[in-house]
């Protein structure tokens, strides 16, 4: 949404699981689209919103908090900051929906991590059950993906770029499948530093690691997986 | 149709492997190059859809080129997989004997839309190929008496001739004929000749 209005108008048609809200919007700013939000949800549920802030000043926070917003991240913002504060704010029962209980809701989230609407596509296809081919193809890769993070991180110890590559290669392919953007990108990353002329270190493979970590928790969260 | 699912990513199998089944083919899967190749030549499948690498054994390229110097007289309808739309990989894959390329992610409409070409491509060069086998038995027999014509008894000729070379074997030809047979013509016409012409040996 581009200003203020517009996520009124958004929040006011499909429910969210969250929202991400820039302070200073033409139209309508962030402190007055949550003053509205909050005043229409009187009787509703309480969506979290989470203030972008420019400034880090303890006025700006104040500010955003007696609007009525539940939390702040500072401009620009950091992937990590904006993941903990969804963390905080989004409760994983949200996002998970309860098993056997007619059609799964949408789950919601951060789409670096977990693509929404890559998920949506294996729903599509596979058993008529509303979660299609997606909990199949996310087991998959939750069986396949320990392998490879371990044979690229003893590829990089022991220098051997081919096999980094193989490997990078292997893990990126299935990680774009099932919709986990960030981990495919540095998959990528080290999949072109390995045929580079400035090998991959370990510090990429330790981010690798924090970012598979994310995606497969989010997906253990929000998909019914049999383990 | 039979279709060869090559691609060493699990999920990326369950994928392809759920599309071509809606499809209502069968489906054999290989998580990498060597697996293809031996399924390949045991089930001699109408599509191979074949990841673009997918060690160990040959790559999706190599692949195509082994498929494409296998067959004689089937066509087999390759899809590559292909995990970025490089052009350069693109056409060096349809140079190898591609037919069509998917990009990965797969997008299972894209590949569901393929594989109904493939059906189509591979249906169309069946139908030629009997037509191509008709053609040929057509043209070395002789319509009225259905025996072998000169055409193939030089062909026939050519290959008994070069085995009996390579084995170090003799052969004896026989020459059957009908004797007064242009009498026979002569005297009742060429119908009436026509009319006595009986399939030998008898069938």
């Amino acid at each position: 949404m581009a200003d203020g209005a517009e996520a009124l108008d958004a929040v006011s048609t499909t429910c969210y699981s969250a929202v991400l809200m820039d302070c200073h919007m033409p139209v309508m700013d962030g402190f007055e689209a949550t003053e509205e939000i909050r005043r229409r949800q009187v009787n509703g549920t309480r969506i979290p919103i989470i203030a972008m802030t420019a400034g880090a000043m303890a006025e700006d926070r104040a500010r955003c908090l007696a609007a009525g917003m539940d939390d702040y991240v500072s401009k620009t913002v950091k992937q990590a900051a904006l993941g903990d504060a969804l963390t905080r704010w989004v409760c994983p029962s949200v996002l998970a929906p309860a098993q056997g209980h007619g059609e799964p809701a949408e789950p919601n989230h951060d789409s670096s991590v977990i693509d929404v609407q890559r998920q949506s596509v294996l729903r599509s296809i596979g058993p008529d059950d509303g979660w299609g081919l997606l909990p199949a193809t996310v087991s998959a890769f939750l069986e396949g993906s320990p392998a490879s993070l371990a044979a690229m991180r003893q590829a990089v110890a022991t220098g051997d770029l081919h096999s980094l590559r193989e490997s990078a290669h292997q893990l990126k392919g299935a990680a774009a499948n099932i919709g986990a953007p960030n981990v495919a990108a540095i998959c990528h990353q080290l999949e072109q530093a390995s045929s580079g002329p400035t090998p991959a270190d370990g510090a990429l493979i330790d981010q690798l690691e924090t970012e598979l970590d994310r995606a497969t928790r989010l997906l253990l969260e929000t998909v019914p997986v049999a383990r | 149709m039979r279709v060869l699912i090559a691609e060493d990513d699990a999920g990326v199998r369950l994928l392809a492997r759920t599309i071509a089944e809606d499809l209502g083919h069968e489906c054999i899967e290989a998580a990498n190059g060597q697996e293809a190749w031996a399924l390949f030549t045991r089930h001699q499948p109408d599509v191979v859809v074949a990841d673009r690498i997918m060690p160990p054994g040959p790559d999706g390229l190599q692949l195509c080129q082994a498929i494409r110097d296998f067959e004689n007289n089937s066509y087999t309808y390759i899809i590559l997989l292909t995990s970025l739309a490089a052009h350069e990989e693109v056409l060096a894959g349809i140079d190898a004997g591609a037919d069509d390329y998917v990009i990965k992610p797969l997008d299972p409409f894209a590949l569901y839309a393929r594989l109904l070409v493939g059906y189509r491509v591979t249906s169309l060069h069946l139908e030629l190929s009997r037509y191509r086998q008709e053609l040929a038995r057509q043209a070395r027999t002789d319509p009225l008496t259905k025996l072998s014509n000169r055409l193939k008894l030089g062909e026939d000729l050519e290959v008994l001739h070069q085995r009996s070379n390579r084995y170090d074997r003799e052969y004896s030809l026989a020459m059957c004929d009908i004797d007064l047979f242009k009498q026979y013509n002569d005297t009742y016409g060429h119908q009436a000749g026509t009319r006595h012409y009986r399939p030998w040996p008898p069938r």
